[in-house]
């Protein structure tokens, strides 16, 4: 078993700001091997912007990320929100998985077997492998996530980011994806870190929450964030999107 | 007037006619040159038509054109050799355009809109306190089929060897941040870096390709293979590699025409692109009713 | 707010107010005033009203291009203000035709180049209209020349009969210096005979060709800024050069000369330059170069082409 107090992720007093303006202020929690960490809070509170730091896609004005474990912002499998994709865009599904190995084969302008292994093994695991030479633009809503996560699989060495994966998929497929990604959690050990909106599912499957507001407005277990305020608060309010 | 010793043009639909014409058309060192210069740049602008189309920032074909337009109108005022004259400016306006565009005040839309109508006028002010409007403008304004000389041709040479090798030896990465930007970067491609690049090369392209073509028309060369091709095939390698055909093909039908029907050079190369691009959504239509 | 507004309208008045102080008309001198839109007959009014102070002025900036003007505020006052306006009477001055039809008074006497020698139809294909397409570089014969200024003369003359010996005075040398230059001309073609001269440019010597005989060959059909050539017709320049060795291939002033070194290149030539008078580069004026001078440089070029 892992050593619970060495942390793969450590935000201490993080600041980042957004055109000159403070979107988050104060930000410090930890995230260690085999977590699944739902990151919720309102529009505009700020998950995103803290998605994007914790990949390196923008720097901190304040605080700062540790890695631990021998890992770095390069070795976080992403996934972006679904509205980053264009919907007609022309790519095979193998394509688009192996574009995950992209980090690891940094010396190489072409990938090698083992990644194009390793592609396929993430694209079975997502259940996805006699998809491998079809049009993404003609998968559904769901199908087409399940690649994304593919590709996110890939490129992830133990943590998986992943901004509201579920956002716009019929309930079916919310549910075939959250069980997807759940085994990863508990059957491959990846650490997960989920964007949320949907409260609901987030405390089903998730150990540590994280409630942002500009700030940590609450950051523990699951169990601390049902017998607090915040979730009242939260559910209280029109914050269900 | 001197006699024609060439086939008339309405003789000329006969396909002997049109082979024999166009050997001795092409026996001419203009028409080769052209020819090359032509094919290279449609070739260098289809392959940067594709992630530059799939990325949503083809206008800055558009925008480039206008600025080479007003650095070459500059340059025929000063009496400076156009290409090395212009080809700097144009180059630093692509890299100007991407920062600008990033600046979320200003949209990218907008910066293009803005700096290519201010180097249109600042040119056309140039010629007008100068030597007015006069064969030259229209020359860069519409293409010429005489403007190439044989330094052209190196340099067009030179510019497809360094597209053609950075788009097939990067073809993965070329792939990843086109097809989404933020995955890319998080993953560690330098994407700046990439789209500095890319811009560049579309501006060399433009300004090379626009003596003869045309500043009005060149920009189509960027956009209309790889619409085209997107038509028709759902891979990013396909569609690349259709682009690639398309524009080359259309290059040089469309010479060969200019040469055979008196047509405007820089126009019948991107009336062939326009008609290639109908026959692909055509395909493209039958291809989807038949599944 | 309405401190910028008042700002803005100070800057326009002000602004206005200059441009216009600027055109208080130059007629210090006590001389007639001549405005002419191109260069040759600005030319020869410059020397036939020599020492009788008149104010002779060119509409097109020296150095510009002629087929494609766009008259300025201070051109119609200009035009408005002057005693003799001439002008070449062509389509390609559309613009010099409207000045005369509103801001021409009825004092001032217009002349049209066109109007004074017999017109040539420019071989194009193209019909406007009535169907007569005419080339308009009518002064570059200088047999035409002789008979403009004969016209010039007259209505000199008839405008300002004070200074009318002065006037007949300095025809009567200049008509002397075109002869010399027609002889010239005359001399030039029976040495070049039958062999064309191959022109990888517009062509605006039509008049030129046609009264001394002189065989061309260009790609283009006149001077229009807005067509270019195809390939069959530079194609066909080529193959009349190559057929008749040609040694030289002319370009025309005021281009940039690359449709002529592409055809001296295919044959093996080398390009010279041929100016076609309708306007002249500051260079010239300065030096006080004039019809005469420049058609000059075009025999001597055509001399040393066919040695």
């Amino acid at each position: 078993m892992k050593n619970k107090t060495l942390y793969q992720i450590e935000c201490r007093g993080l600041a980042l700001s957004y055109e000159g303006k403070n979107v988050l202020s104060n930000v410090s929690f930890s995230v260690s091997a085999g977590d699944y960490l739902c990151i919720v809070g309102e529009n505009g509170s700020g998950k995103s912007t803290l998605i994007k730091a914790l990949i390196s896609l923008k720097k901190p004005s304040g605080g700062e990320i540790l890695f631990g474990d021998g890992l770095s912002g390069k070795s976080i499998g992403y996934l972006p929100q679904q509205t980053a994709f264009k919907r007609d865009f022309p790519a095979k599904v193998r394509e688009i998985v192996l574009s995950g190995c992209l980090g690891r084969s940094k010396a190489h302008l072409f990938y090698l077997a083992q990644d194009k292994k390793r592609a396929a093994y993430a694209m079975e695991r997502m259940g996805i492998a006699e998809l491998a030479e079809a049009s993404f633009a003609n998968l559904s809503g769901g199908q087409k996530q399940k690649v994304i996560l593919a590709r996110a699989l890939c490129a992830a060495e133990k943590i998986l980011l992943l901004d509201e994966p579920v956002t716009g998929l019929d309930p079916t497929s919310t549910k075939e994806l959250y069980s997807l990604i759940s085994s990863l959690n508990k059957n491959d050990g990846m650490t997960v870190i989920m964007v949320s909106h949907d409260i609901a599912q987030s405390l089903t499957y998730a150990n540590k929450i994280l409630h942002l507001d500009r700030s940590v407005k609450f950051f523990g277990t699951k169990e601390e964030y049902l017998a607090s305020n915040e979730l009242g608060a939260l559910l209280g309010g029109d914050g269900i999107e | 007037m001197p006699q024609m010793s060439l086939v008339p043009f309405w003789e000329v639909t006969a396909l002997n006619n049109i082979f024999a014409s166009l050997g001795v058309y092409f026996s001419y060192k203009f028409v080769i040159f052209a020819f090359i210069v032509g094919v290279l740049v449609s070739l260098c602008a289809s392959l940067l038509g594709v992630t530059l189309v799939l990325r949503r920032c083809s206008m800055i074909g558009d925008g480039l054109s206008h600025v080479a337009f007003g650095a070459l109108a500059i340059s025929a005022v000063l009496g400076a050799s156009p290409l090395a004259f212009s080809l700097p400016i144009v180059v630093i306006s692509a890299i100007l355009l991407l920062r600008i565009s990033e600046n979320s005040k200003i949209g990218g839309d907008a910066a293009i809109a803005m700096i290519s109508s201010a180097s249109v006028a600042i040119g056309v002010i140039a010629i007008s306190l100068t030597t007015g409007m006069n064969s030259d403008v229209n020359s860069y304004m519409f293409g010429s089929l005489t403007a190439m000389e044989e330094s052209d041709i190196y340099l067009a040479i030179a510019l497809s060897v360094f597209v053609l090798i950075f788009y097939v030896f990067f073809y993965n990465r070329i792939f990843a941040f086109t097809f989404d930007e933020d995955f890319a970067k998080a993953a560690g491609l330098r994407t700046e870096l990439y789209k500095t690049v890319t811009a560049i090369i579309t501006a060399i392209t433009i300004a090379i390709g626009m003596r003869v073509i045309g500043a009005m028309l060149i920009s189509a060369l960027i956009i209309f293979p790889a619409l085209g091709a997107m038509r028709v095939f759902r891979s990013f390698k396909a569609v690349s590699i259709c682009a690639a055909l398309l524009a080359v093909i259309s290059a040089s039908l469309g010479i060969c025409a200019s040469c055979l029907w008196a047509l405007p050079t820089g126009a019948a190369i991107v009336a062939f692109n326009a008609i290639s691009f109908l026959l692909c959504s055509l395909a493209g239509g039958i291809i989807r009713y038949g599944r | 707010m309405i401190k910028k507004i008042t700002a803005a309208f100070l800057l326009l008045f002000i602004s206005f107010a200059l441009v216009c102080c600027t055109n208080v008309s130059e007629d210090e001198n006590d001389g007639i005033s001549i405005v002419t839109t191109v260069f040759p007959q600005y030319d020869f009014a410059k020397r036939l009203t020599e020492g009788t102070g008149a104010n002779v002025k060119m509409l097109i900036p020296a150095g510009s291009e002629a087929h494609s003007y766009d008259p300025t505020p201070a051109d119609m006052i200009a035009a408005a203000e002057c005693d003799i306006f001439i002008w070449v009477g062509g389509e390609s001055e559309a613009w010099a035709d409207k000045i005369i039809k509103s801001t021409v008074k009825e004092k001032t006497k217009v002349i049209a180049l066109m109007d004074t020698v017999p017109l040539l139809e420019s071989d194009g294909d193209h019909d406007h209209g009535d169907g007569h397409d005419y080339d308009e570089h009518v002064w570059t014969s200088p047999k035409n020349a002789m008979a403009m200024v004969k016209v010039l003369l007259a209505t000199l003359c008839e405008t300002d009969p004070d200074n009318a010996e002065a006037y007949r005075s300095n025809s009567e040398k200049y008509l002397a210096s075109l002869e010399v230059l027609d002889r010239d001309f005359t001399a030039l073609a029976e040495k070049i005979g039958k062999r064309p001269i191959i022109v990888g440019d517009r062509f605006p010597f039509l008049y030129l060709a046609s009264s001394y005989g002189f065989e061309f060959a260009s790609p283009f059909r006149g001077c229009s800024a807005h067509t270019e050539a195809s390939v069959a017709e530079i194609a066909a320049v080529i193959e009349i050069a190559r057929e008749n060795g040609a040694k030289t291939v002319f370009s025309v002033d005021f281009s940039n000369e690359k449709m002529a070194k592409s055809i001296a290149d295919e044959v093996g030539a080398s390009v010279s330059r041929l100016y076609s008078c309708h306007t002249a580069s500051g260079a010239d004026i300065d030096a006080g170069n004039g019809y005469i001078e420049i058609m000059r440089k075009n025999l001597d070029a055509l001399m040393s082409a066919y040695e």
